[in-house]
């Protein structure tokens, strides 16, 4: 693996969740290194602990044991706020859209929110709206008024607005039909492939998971490479 | 798009909530300012009634007098009266007593009945006051001036007041003047008549003529003094602004005024005037504190709940902040302004009412007052400074919620 492109590290990683005297492991002595250019997808069966491995890239969790490495260096290191706001943007399933701002504004939230540099704010988020197919009309409206595939590409549109290395999704296509799922599979190779950004989705559709550059399998508390396609 | 800009963002889109959130605080404002402003000018007109209501204090020697004294012999000092007015600073007003005889033909004013029991005509009581206007017939009602005018010690020191009969059954009228005998061991004198009293209430009319208060030439202490030989009064009545502390003095007074073993002073505060109206501030002052207080607590108890409810509706919208990197700082400051907004919206809309509902407030206890009340700025800046603690002290389980707040869980519960 190219040091160079290496993004993102789990090392010897454990995760568990503690109910009393029961203990659910997550994870076991993971490792996994997530590069940039690539699409990944995280698979498995329902509750084996997709999201959680998501919420531990995302910074959101610590792990219990083991380190997880941004360009090499501890996330503890990088300062996880900092590590939310310039490096990582995330896609949620239900969209998370702010209600009561437009989509522009969504997005200028992030580009606040982060300390990267972005000039001309407005312009760089019109932009990238309208890179996602968001018409000018539909920048100006309420987000309730949009559907929900136009919703999930402005939510990728603010993942990406503060230019992040690394976009987690969680099932962004779990609430779209198949054709605008398609949509945002495409989105999300191209921000792959053109843009060079490591995208990490955790995804219950094998068709999602067949579009993707590296499918992880989350197996036995272990994360499996399965180069390729399904 | 910062938080402060999203505050206001929010505050349009959640309009309903604000508007809730700006009527309560409106009318929680209204109190609390309507309080402020009850409360400050209680304390003014508070202020004022020390300086305004005067209360009285009247000095006499009760010493039993012996039975060949003549009528109206003055048993306290004039110069202990004097020296009391470094005591207590205030107006003096000093009594003296002469009872003396007209001449001149002076014709007392007697009833039929008296006329049969006292054949004797032309006794007279002459009174030496400081002012005429301070004496207590003058003061109670019971006589009025009807023509002149009224004599100090200063400005009339050969002056009289009678009464409108006696210069009627004598041919007297303003300008003429009347010999004044004395039975005591001083000098007779002449006064000039300046002034006419008419007698309002009437006593009856029984016992010795020199007592009717028609009977009574008004002249000034000076006149007295001379007329008994010595500066001797009855009693000496000191006005008194500072009312509240006005019986501490009564111990000094006592001791001052007791020349003899023998001497009984007695001391008679009269501050039933300042008591009423001081009684009433000090409710209206408790009103408006109990207004202010009430108001407060409400005022926390309903912003918290307000706040933790809508916490609980806008907990994916935290989530997703914290998630995207967002400072929990920055997160509480934003709930924080949506709550300051109304609330300064209510500060102005209740100061434009406050006045008008604080008069209506003091109406409900006080019928009759003249108790002003004017919002100014340092009551507007107290209740800024009031409605800022409550925000704070209101968001303190909203900070606490999102100090704690784990963004993977609210991930979790939105997935």
């Amino acid at each position: 693996m190219d040091k160079e492109n290496k993004v993102l590290e789990l090392l010897n990683v454990t995760y568990y969740y503690q109910t009393g005297e029961q203990r659910l492991t997550i994870l076991e002595d993971a490792c996994f290194a997530f590069e940039r250019g690539k699409l990944y997808t995280i698979v498995g069966p329902s509750g084996c602990g997709k999201t959680t491995t998501l919420t531990l890239a995302g910074a959101l969790e610590n792990p219990k044991s083991g380190e997880i490495l941004f360009h090499g260096k501890p996330l503890q290191e990088v300062g996880y706020t900092k590590y939310r706001s310039d490096k990582i943007g995330i896609v949620f399933q239900a969209y998370n859209l702010l209600p009561y701002l437009t989509p522009l504004q969504n997005l200028l939230v992030a580009m606040e929110i982060t300390s990267n540099p972005i000039k001309d704010k407005k312009a760089y988020g019109k932009k990238l709206l309208g890179r996602m197919g968001i018409s000018e009309d539909q920048m100006k409206r309420r987000i309730q008024k949009l559907s929900g595939g136009e919703q999930q590409r402005i939510a990728i549109a603010r993942a990406i607005a503060a230019d992040p290395e690394i976009i987690l999704a969680d099932e962004p296509t779990g609430n779209l039909d198949h054709e605008t799922a398609g949509e945002i599979i495409a989105i999300f190779k191209e921000l792959a492939h053109k843009d060079g950004k490591c995208v990490i989705a955790v995804t219950h559709s094998l068709f999602f998971a067949g579009e993707a550059d590296v499918v992880v399998q989350l197996e036995n508390k272990k994360l499996l490479p399965q180069e390729g396609q399904l | 798009m910062n938080y402060i800009k999203r505050a206001f963002h929010s505050i349009i889109f959640y309009w309903k909530n604000a508007l809730m959130l700006c009527v309560i605080d409106t009318v929680l404002a209204a109190l609390i300012l309507s309080g402020i402003t009850i409360y400050q000018s209680c304390r003014e007109t508070g202020n004022d009634l020390k300086e305004q209501v005067l209360a009285a204090v009247t000095v006499r020697n009760a010493k039993p007098m012996e039975s060949d004294s003549p009528i109206g012999k003055n048993q306290l000092s004039y110069d202990r009266a004097l020296e009391a007015m470094d005591l207590l600073p205030s107006k003096l007003s000093a009594l003296a007593y002469s009872a003396t005889a007209g001449t001149n033909g002076l014709k007392s004013y007697r009833s039929a009945e008296q006329s049969e029991q006292y054949p004797d005509d032309g006794q007279f009581t002459v009174c030496g006051v400081s002012s005429t206007s301070d004496y207590e017939a003058f003061q109670n009602g019971e006589i009025t001036l009807y023509q002149g005018q009224h004599i100090t010690d200063e400005r009339n020191r050969n002056a009289a007041l009678i009464s409108t009969i006696v210069a009627s059954q004598n041919n007297l009228t303003i300008g003429d003047y009347i010999s004044l005998d004395t039975y005591y061991e001083g000098e007779d004198t002449q006064v000039e008549i300046v002034g006419l009293y008419d007698v309002i209430t009437t006593k009856s009319h029984t016992g010795a003529p020199i007592k009717n208060t028609e009977n009574i030439i008004l002249t000034t202490t000076t006149i007295v003094f001379a007329m008994n030989g010595n500066r001797q009064i009855a009693s000496a009545t000191f006005k008194l602004r500072q009312a509240d502390s006005i019986r501490a003095s009564i111990p000094d007074l006592e001791e001052l005024f007791s020349t003899e073993p023998d001497d009984v002073i007695k001391v008679v505060v009269d501050d039933q005037d300042y008591r009423f109206l001081s009684g009433s501030i000090h409710l209206l002052t408790t009103v408006s504190q109990i207004m202010m207080v009430s108001a407060f607590l409400m005022g926390v108890i309903s912003l918290s709940v307000l706040a933790v409810l809508s916490l609980r509706d806008r907990e994916f919208e935290i989530g997703v902040l914290l998630a995207m990197g967002e400072h929990r700082l920055k997160v509480i400051l934003q709930l924080m302004i949506e709550m300051l907004v109304p609330v300064l919206i209510a500060i102005g809309i209740s100061t434009a009412l406050s006045s008008f509902l604080s008069r209506r407030i003091i109406f409900i206890f006080i019928t009759n007052s003249s108790i002003l009340t004017e919002t100014d700025s340092i009551a507007v800046l107290s209740l800024l400074i009031i409605s800022l603690a409550l925000i704070v002290i209101a968001s303190i389980g909203t900070i606490f919620q999102i100090l704690r707040f784990q963004p993977k869980k609210l991930l979790q519960k939105m997935g």
